[in-house]
């Protein structure tokens, strides 16, 4: 197809806007699908996706309308993956902002309107949702204004509805630019996303800038020069579909023997061995986790299910990186880095459901920078690592700007929210006349400790978050060792800001009574920095535990509810003669209000 | 015919009666207010399916009789005459066996009891619960500590062998509350007694004031002295402390409830009612309704029968077994399961004795004083 018939285009937005109900609109108005093989949110494969209503990896789809070939490239929606985001943005020229009519621009819609136009991207806006009673689009327009982008231009839709879609693609072909006609040049595909097949083995989303590629190619990744043969090129529409060749400015799929996705990343481009290009594509990044966590299984039995499971997970998503690592307290696990905690969640979430494996998580942590008192530099992750408090000079930590965006009304909640989080405050912006911007300078182990939590539920819900590294600066920071009867677990351990580590230790060691069951002898839990005790509560020794009632009808009945109560032990880890349940150990991560 | 029917040997005979005046603010078990018409339908289904199992059963001995509910007390006792008579046709019933009816206080008086045992009853078992009237106004009995004391009076002049039905560790209820309740029945001295603390169950009209934070269960220290007190008052009274939560002069254990606490075969006749032949566990169908219509069909009422894997029967075994204070014979279990307690319970039994929650002698395995207290910990150790 030649490039004047063909338009690259993105769909982003905030969160639950509606961006999978609109592309799955797209697709059956144009009978890329039919009724019949649609299933809700076509784009999202996972499960896990459309459980949570987001959409993890990015997709693409040929869409053939009228006499033009229109490729749809979706999008994740999660500050977590906005690497991953800013690479689709980089394989489209222009892009659908669909705006939620009630909800109004977010944090996430201000991210990815800057990331649009870092990409030099067309963008059309879309107020989607006017079926809402609670629906607003004049505010919307309002917004929009205020962010520069013009009013007029929006269309408004009810994806759910389908109404305007038409319209939709029209715009589409109308306003967003043909592709560059670049075929005459050596071969640059950008890697936009790239998935694992046990069959095939990695399949990568591309988006051919310059030249073409067609099968028997010898190309060659430019980020490692590492060598491939192309074995089948193709397109999706929806499925995939085998062509001959795909050229300058087309978005289709290269099968090339590639065994691991590490080695085909996203934002890496793509180049024939023989007749390279000089320079990649720009803006390729290694992307490096933010968040660590110990995984253990509670069964030690299970370690080798675990490393399986990991291995197999990493094929398709080489932002999970991992390695052994143990504790005294729960055996033999993984460390295990993440882009942020959702990311940890899904991984979490799917090890649990697809592999069936029972895990114990430690607290999320970041990396610290350590300069000891002898002149070494340190990176530890695990606060189990740490060096004695002595031999510490300096301790780094890495900070990022967050910007929040909330209606007004919430300003001094959420401020004094981000101040306990040790927030810097930077600047405060009026999106429109009742919503407010706040940026904050944070440390981003506030951040991943349940600061999003509590940031929805002190506004109801409303706040959305967004935030981008800074880099590491100094920080007064102490570990926090927690003493289950006179024993220290390595994996209760925290690095905490020094002036609130007696209220966290209290806290913690009051959630800790809560969480951990009466065992058959007192159990003291001790919160500590260094051997000093800063907060101690005992957990009385369990006296009376017995089904007082149980004759023939009960028997049933009673050998199920044993049977719980079986399960759940076995669930719980022993640490000494303690047993310890699943949810100990992650109390380390929430805090409770008002305390 | 249906292999659950084979009973080998003679079997404890279970009879549900599923009326209430009022349900009982504890209760979570399935009952149906009652209004005579109901109960008089529902006695000529429960005779057709006694009918129905005299036909289809091989070995029709019965050991003992229970007539339990819901209220049976609320039966008159030509009702109580006639359902026994027709237990006598259709099965094998020798003439001393124990044959029990439990009974509220409300529902009972001195001239039906007379008649209660001229018709075959010798050993009541009734619901006094407490002797404070407040705390029997949180358990939404009808019936208050006068009535109480007066039909204990009754029971103590008639029946020889009787039960009194104690409930502990009420929301609100004080140590010295409960001594009063313990001292009161000892007054009497029955020649039975069970004790059971409060359970909040879920969907019980005492769950709901415990969710709206109205009433506050006592601590679990207050419910352990309570049940300790109890034991030590109770053996000293000369009471042979037999089960977790059952006390009996010489000769007046529950012949009937050491059935199921040796795991022994029991018929369930009944709405809602368990039977256990050995192997395999049925249960009727829980709602007269369906009851009804199953019998009009002259099928019998069963909702399910589950056929119970032998890990399940030897688990179920050793929890039932446990619950005695003479605990689990071992021989006993050799020879009926082929295989000794030991071989496959070695290092189960090596670390409950460690945390001295389970004791053993040549004969028997059994719960210590600090099992009893907590029970469930060996119990749950013990499935398989």
């Amino acid at each position: 197809m030649d490039c004047q018939h063909i338009r690259n285009f993105c769909i982003i937005a905030h969160i639950d806007h509606g961006k999978s109900t609109l592309a799955d609109r797209i697709l059956e108005f144009t009978n890329t699908i039919t009724g019949r093989d649609m299933k809700a949110q076509v784009l999202d494969n996972m499960d896990l996706e459309r459980e949570r209503g987001i959409t993890i990896k990015a997709q693409a789809v040929r869409i053939n309308y009228k006499d033009y070939e229109l490729n749809l490239i979706d999008t994740p929606g999660h500050v977590d993956f906005s690497y991953e985001v800013s690479k689709s943005l980089a394989a489209a020229e222009g892009a659908l902002l669909v705006i939620d009519a009630a909800q109004g621009v977010e944090a996430q819609t201000m991210a990815n309107i800057y990331l649009a136009l870092e990409n030099d991207l067309e963008i059309i806006p879309v107020i989607n949702k006017i079926d809402l009673d609670t629906a607003n689009p004049n505010m919307v327009k309002e917004q929009l204004m205020e962010i520069g982008i013009d009013p007029d231009e929006a269309i408004l839709t009810s994806a759910k509805e389908g109404t305007n879609i038409e319209e939709v693609l029209n715009a589409v072909i109308d306003r967003i630019p043909a592709p560059q006609d670049n075929t005459a040049k050596p071969l640059r595909a950008l890697v936009f996303d790239s998935v694992y097949d046990s069959y095939q083995g990695v399949i990568a989303y591309v988006r051919i800038k310059d030249g073409k590629i067609s099968v028997n190619d010898n190309i060659k990744m430019m980020a490692n020069n590492k060598k491939y043969e192309v074995d089948e090129v193709g397109i999706f529409n929806p499925t995939m579909t085998e062509v001959d060749t795909l050229t300058a400015g087309e978005v289709g799929y290269v099968i090339a023997g590639i065994k691991d996705v590490r080695n085909c990343r996203v934002g890496d481009t793509m180049t024939l061995s023989d007749n390279a290009a000089e320079k990649p594509l720009p803006g390729y990044k290694k992307v490096k986790p933010m968040v660590y966590s110990g995984l253990y299984p509670s069964d030690n039995n299970d370690f080798n299910l675990l490393k399986d499971a990991l291995e197999k997970l990493q094929l398709n998503d080489a932002s999970l990186v991992f390695e052994p690592e143990t504790s005294e307290a729960l055996g033999f696990g993984f460390r295990c880095g993440f882009l942020g905690l959702l990311h940890m969640e899904i991984i979490q979430e799917r090890l649990e459901r697809e592999y069936d494996i029972d895990l114990i998580t430690t607290a999320p942590s970041v990396i610290y920078k350590i300069e000891t008192e002898s002149d070494e530099l340190l990176e530890i992750e695990n606060p189990a690592d740490f060096p004695e408090q002595n031999e510490i000079k300096v301790i780094k930590e890495p900070f990022v700007k967050a910007t929040v965006h909330m209606p007004e009304e919430y300003i001094g909640s959420i401020m004094e929210l981000c101040q306990t989080n040790r927030g810097e405050f930077i600047d405060m912006q009026y999106v429109d006349e009742n919503r407010v911007a706040l940026k904050y300078k944070m440390p981003l182990s506030e951040i991943i400790t349940d600061f999003f939590n509590q940031l929805k539920s002190k506004s109801r819900g409303y706040a959305t978050l967004d935030y981008e590294m800074i880099g590491y600066e100094e920080s007064d920071l102490v570990k926090l060792d927690i003493l289950v009867n006179k024993e220290p677990v390595d994996a209760l351990s925290t690095i905490v800001f020094k002036d609130k580590a007696q209220q966290q230790g209290q806290n913690l060691v009051r959630k800790l009574k809560k969480l951990i069951p009466k065992q058959m002898f007192k159990v003291p839990i001790q919160a500590a920095i260094d051997n000093n005790i800063l907060a101690r509560v005992n957990i009385p020794a369990q006296r009376k535990d017995v089904l007082q009632k149980c004759y023939g009808g009960d028997i049933s009945r009673k050998r199920k509810l044993l049977e719980k109560q079986k399960e759940g032990k076995k669930r719980m880890k022993m640490v000494g003669k303690v047993e310890i349940p699943q949810e100990a150990f992650m109390a380390v991560l929430e805090r409770e209000e008002d305390e | 015919m249906n292999k659950f029917l084979n009973y080998e040997d003679e079997f404890g005979l279970y009879i549900h009666i599923p009326f209430c005046r009022k349900k009982c603010s504890y209760c979570d078990f399935y009952s149906i207010n009652y209004k005579n018409d109901n109960l008089k339908e529902y006695l000529k289904y429960l005779i057709k399916e006694i009918q129905l199992y005299s036909k289809v059963l091989d070995n029709k001995e019965v050991k003992t009789i229970y007539i339990g509910g819901g209220t049976p007390s609320l039966l008159s006792s030509n009702e109580i005459d006639y359902l026994l008579k027709q237990i006598d046709k259709y099965f094998d019933i020798e003439n001393d066996i124990e044959i029990t009816m439990e009974s509220n206080p409300d529902s009972l008086n001195e001239k039906k009891v007379i008649e209660y045992k001229q018709a075959g009853i010798n050993r009541i078992s009734v619901g006094i619960q407490s002797f404070i009237n407040e705390e029997l106004n949180i358990l939404g009995r009808v019936h208050d500590s006068k009535k109480a004391i007066n039909i204990i009076e009754i029971l103590q002049k008639h029946i020889s062998n009787y039960n009194i039905d104690l409930i502990f560790a009420l929301p609100g209820q004080k140590y010295d509350d409960f001594k009063f309740n313990v001292n009161k029945v000892l007054e009497y001295n029955p020649s039975h007694i069970s004790l059971y603390n409060l359970q909040i169950e879920e969907g019980t009209l005492l769950y709901k004031q415990y969710q709206s934070g109205n009433i506050i269960p006592v601590s679990e220290e207050l419910d352990y002295k309570m049940y300790n007190y109890a034991i030590e008052v109770l053996e000293n009274a000369g009471y042979n402390h037999y089960e977790i939560s059952n006390f009996a002069k010489e000769n007046y254990k529950s012949k009937h409830n050491l059935v199921y606490w040796n795991y022994s075969p029991y018929l369930g006749l009944g709405p809602s009612a368990h039977g256990f032949n050995g192997s395999n566990r049925y249960y009727n169908s829980s709602s007269l309704k369906v009851y009804i219509e199953q019998l009009k069909e002259d099928k019998l009422p069963i909702d399910s029968i589950i056929n119970l894997t032998k890990d399940e029967l030897i688990s179920e075994r050793m929890i039932m077994g446990l619950r005695l204070l003479d605990g689990i014979n071992k021989n006993d279990f050799e020879n009926r399961f082929n295989k000794s307690i030991k071989s496959i319970y070695k290092d189960v039994i090596f670390n409950l004795k460690k945390q001295d929650l389970l004791a053993e002698d040549g004969e028997k395995i059994y719960l210590t004083k600090k099992g009893l207290n907590l029970g469930n910990k060996v119990f749950l150790e013990f499935l398989l």
